[in-house]
């Protein structure tokens, strides 16, 4: 070979190298501009490592993954979600337009159970001397692998309540509205906002499920996702523990035959969306946010028939910011477009002044 | 002047040559676009708000760059950049491990007993797997590059080795013959030889990074990215956006697997090794 | 100078026992002879030149070459192969010059050297050709140039021309004489064909089959060029002919057995 063809093959090496290390160091990071805040996708349990090695200045998280980080010193609170929309609906009991129709008993059956399972929590952690406490306690703890501790700090900023109170209504079409301002969805075929969240839920179901009677036999068959390590669904660990039960889980008690397609959880809320569209589960615990942007996005049918949790998510920070104005130029870690964790910081990062943009932008 | 020169490319005039190629070039144009029509028919058919018609694709598609997206905040060429940040990134580490390593394993038997049995166990592992465990590990940056790094590495260091071990034994008689010793029968023999293998294990690489791009920014999108882009399209079910960059990822691999190929071509002529 | 090769054998290791290529070898060279070695198919001439080569080495006996023993493969004894063995990524020139470099001779006088070989072999005007562009023929021109550009003491030369065509080959075996006669060079030529043996050599020494050791020898002393079409040629090649014959069906190990064994 001509020493030429050595040379420019060298060339080319090092001009591979070179272009690495300059993409490294000099791509540009970001505009600088008067307050902005930079996003970068963390999921919530990784959030706290992230906290510790300085790659985050601040993290938006649901429970139990707030208090992990709280507790361990590792990051403070800057805002409960509830500090900003008090009150606020976030994880649902969805199930496919299709099931309930052929299938309202059964669904019934199921709302109920998971309205007495809810009642059971409630009652609870309203006392906290009690045997309930104790064992809901263990289960929390089983359930998201953490302490007891963790369990008992993130019970507490957690809102437990399964109606679809008016109040519950102004939320889900506030978030349609943002989703729409933020031009993440669109309304397609409905005439309205109010239009298309009356269409979302299904209040009835709640009133037939009170109307349910226990059943010895086991009735029928449903197929049940939820979330993997969301204390927000606190309720559904709950009725799938036959000791708080009594001896038999809730879902056994209305004669259910509950199975969990995905014992260990799905990932996030739009994977459970998924799954309702392959027909795989035809009950599901999920975000309201990931259900509202599929449902409108793309059609995916399903019907909201009862609340799982309202608030219970926080933006943390690490020390050092004392405020959410400390902020500027900092970055902040999110679950991720379509998360109702990322909506919020969205809406308040802007009600703030602030430029959200993704990190490295 | 005794003795023939003989060319190698006598066996078709340059008018045939054309002519085939224009045949090839017609029948790629009607096979691309039995597929779109195929697509667009069966997306019609089953009318699934999952399965766009290709126009709606294709709308996205300039949409993409010319529109931030609502979700992620940036315009498709900022994530093609992005992402093509971290592809080369990856790439030049795989290549600055591989090639010596490779050197080393394929000419020294102690190091290759020593290297393959873990090299042997790592292989097999997909990039994909390695991700979550990168991502707490490292970091948001360096996530994305190590899994590239990990998916282009081990086709770059087998090329690499089999070159080596491809080396005509008459070749290495030749060199012996003309003084030369083991580190002269190395630089002077077998790295050269070994060039044009190298290059074809980068054009594999090549492809295998890109593949690993999607994967690679499951956790870690600084600055945006393709592979990020068509996750979270996804989550949000805005599915003509996640075709449209499928089709990018998809084009962006060809251009570089074509280009690298062309090199690759381009080095076997010149060392006269095609 | 001389190469004297004493009692040389060679055994390689098999399953069962070993296998015994050359045995009794014992040959003197001297300085500027022509030496074929003929033999029939797996006598063990090509392993001979790679001892002698220092690419292989013998079980027992001695092999000197000016008193010295031969102990690895060095640019005093250059050697032309039959697949040509060119570089591929090296232009004819650097082909020419591998040695040299080796030896680290600057660059001008490198370029000076490699030239006067190019030129002698015929291949003025094609330093900067890539061998596949080359003929055969061409090829082999490069093989003897980059031998000879080391100035070796021996000429080691392993059937260069059984790839080439008929023609071509006894162009070859021209040029090689012209070659020759104007390095004045100590060539050993192994070959198979009894005609290009009494075309080119001095002496040539006819191998038993496995294992080798030298049946006959034959010393030519006519001049050069030979008139292949005349008797005593003729003669001459029926003579080594009928003596090869006989080894090659006396032998059961030559009608299976391959040439490098």
């Amino acid at each position: 070979m001509e020493k030429k063809t050595t040379q420019l093959l060298a060339v080319a090496v090092v001009a591979i190298v070179v272009i690495a290390a300059v993409a490294i160091i000099f791509w540009p990071d970001g505009d600088g501009e008067e307050k902005t805040l930079y996003w970068t996708p963390v999921p919530p349990k990784d959030q706290q490592a992230n906290f510790v090695s300085g790659a985050i200045d601040a993290g938006v998280s649901w429970e139990p993954y707030c208090s992990d980080s709280i507790l361990a010193g590792d990051a403070h609170v800057l805002k409960w979600s509830g500090d900003i929309w008090p009150n606020h609906p976030c994880c649902v009991l969805a199930v496919k337009t299709s099931y309930l129709s052929s299938n309202p008993d059964l669904v019934a059956r199921m709302t109920r159970a998971h309205i007495e399972a809810d009642l059971w929590v409630v009652d609870a952690l309203a006392h906290p001397d009690g045997a309930n406490y104790t064992l809901l306690m263990q289960i929390g703890a089983t359930f998201s692998g953490r302490s007891t501790d963790v369990v008992a700090a993130a019970s507490e900023h957690i809102g437990f309540s399964y109606g679809l109170s008016s109040e519950v209504i102004d939320y889900l079409e506030e978030f349609t509205q943002m989703f729409i301002d933020l031009n993440q969805t669109s309304l397609g075929s409905y005439a309205s906002v109010e239009d298309f969240v009356s269409n979302l839920l299904d209040t009835s179901v709640i009133d037939e499920a009170m109307a349910v009677q226990p059943s010895e036999t086991i009735l029928g068959t449903v197929n049940l996702g939820f979330l993997a390590g969301d204390l927000h669904q606190f309720a559904r660990v709950v009725a799938m523990n036959s000791t708080a039960g009594g001896g038999e889980t809730f879902y056994e008690k209305f004669g259910l035959n509950v199975i969990a397609v995905n014992p260990a959880g799905y990932v996030n809320g739009p994977a459970v969306m998924d799954a309702f569209a392959a027909g795989v589960i035809d009950v599901g615990y999920l975000g309201a946010p990931p259900a509202i942007l599929k449902k409108l996005n793309v059609g995916t049918d399903i019907k909201v028939v009862a609340l799982a949790n309202t608030e219970g998510s926080a933006i943390l920070a690490v020390d050092g910011i004392g405020s959410f104005n400390d902020l500027n130029n900092k970055t902040v870690a999110t679950p991720g477009p379509g998360s109702i964790q990322h909506l919020l910081f969205l809406v308040y990062a802007k009600e703030q002044g602030f430029t959200v943009k993704l990190k490295g932008t | 002047m005794s003795g023939t020169y003989s060319s190698k490319n006598q066996s078709m005039s340059r008018k045939a040559v054309l002519r085939r190629r224009l045949q090839n070039i017609t029948i790629i144009i009607i096979s691309l676009t039995a597929f779109i029509l195929f697509w667009w028919g069966l997306a019609i058919l089953l009318d699934l708000q999952y399965l766009p018609p290709p126009d709606e694709v294709f709308d996205a598609f300039i949409k993409s760059f010319t529109t931030p997206d609502p979700n992620i905040g940036t315009t498709m060429d900022q994530n093609i950049v992005a992402s093509f940040q971290r592809f080369i990134q990856g790439f030049a580490l795989a290549f600055v491990v591989a090639l010596p390593l490779g050197l080393l394993m394929g000419f020294v038997p102690w190091v290759d007993t020593f290297s393959r049995p873990i090299v042997e166990i790592f292989r097999p592992i997909p990039p994909i797997a390695w991700v979550p465990f990168f991502f707490v590990a490292f970091g948001a940056f360096w996530n994305p590059v190590l899994t590239v790094f990990i998916g282009v590495f081990f086709p770059l260091l087998t090329n690499v080795i089999l070159g080596v071990r491809s080396v005509d034994e008459s070749l290495l008689d030749a060199a012996r013959t003309q003084g030369a010793g083991r580190v002269l029968l190395f630089s002077k023999v077998i790295l050269p030889f070994s060039i044009p293998y190298l290059m074809t294990g980068v054009t594999i690489g090549m492809g295998v990074g890109w593949m690993c791009i999607v994967a690679a920014e499951w956790f870690g999108a600084i600055g945006g990215g393709v592979g990020y882009y068509i996750l979270v399209q996804e989550n949000v079910g805005m599915y003509p956006n996640m075709f449209a960059g499928i089709a990018v990822v998809a084009i962006l691999g060809l251009l570089t697997v074509s280009l690298s190929g062309y090199l690759e071509k381009i080095i076997r002529r010149r060392m006269g090794m095609s | 100078m001389i190469l004297s090769i004493r009692d040389l054998k060679k055994a390689f290791p098999k399953k069962d026992g070993e296998m015994v290529a050359i045995d009794n070898f014992n040959l003197e060279v001297k300085e500027g002879e022509f030496i074929c070695i003929l033999g029939p198919s797996g006598c063990g001439k090509t392993t001979l030149l790679r001892i002698v080569a220092g690419l292989e080495t013998a079980t027992s006996g001695v092999m000197l070459l000016n008193d010295k023993p031969i102990v690895k493969p060095g640019s005093d004894r250059g050697m032309v192969f039959q697949e040509f063995a060119l570089f591929p990524w090296r232009t004819v020139r650097k082909n020419v010059e591998f040695g040299l470099e080796i030896k680290k001779i600057p660059t001008n006088k490198r370029t000076e050297i490699s030239q006067r070989y190019i030129d002698l072999v015929g291949l003025k005007g094609f330093e900067n050709y890539h061998p596949h562009q080359l003929s055969g023929g061409m090829k082999q021109r490069v093989g003897i140039a980059r031998a000879l550009a080391n100035e070796p003491m021996l000429l080691l030369m392993d059937e260069p021309f059984g790839a080439l065509d008929a023609q071509t080959r006894n162009l070859m075996q021209k040029e090689l004489l012209r070659i020759w006669q104007e390095t004045k060079k100590t060539v050993i030529f192994i070959t198979h064909s009894v005609d290009e043996a009494c075309y080119l050599a001095d002496r040539i020494v006819v191998m038993t089959s496995r294992p080798g050791t030298i049946k006959e020898t034959f010393q030519i002393t006519w001049g050069r060029p030979r008139d292949r079409a005349s008797v005593e040629f003729a003669n001459l090649r029926k003579t080594i002919l009928a003596e090869l014959e006989r080894e090659v069906f006396s032998s059961p190990a030559t009608i299976t057995g391959v040439e490098r064994d």
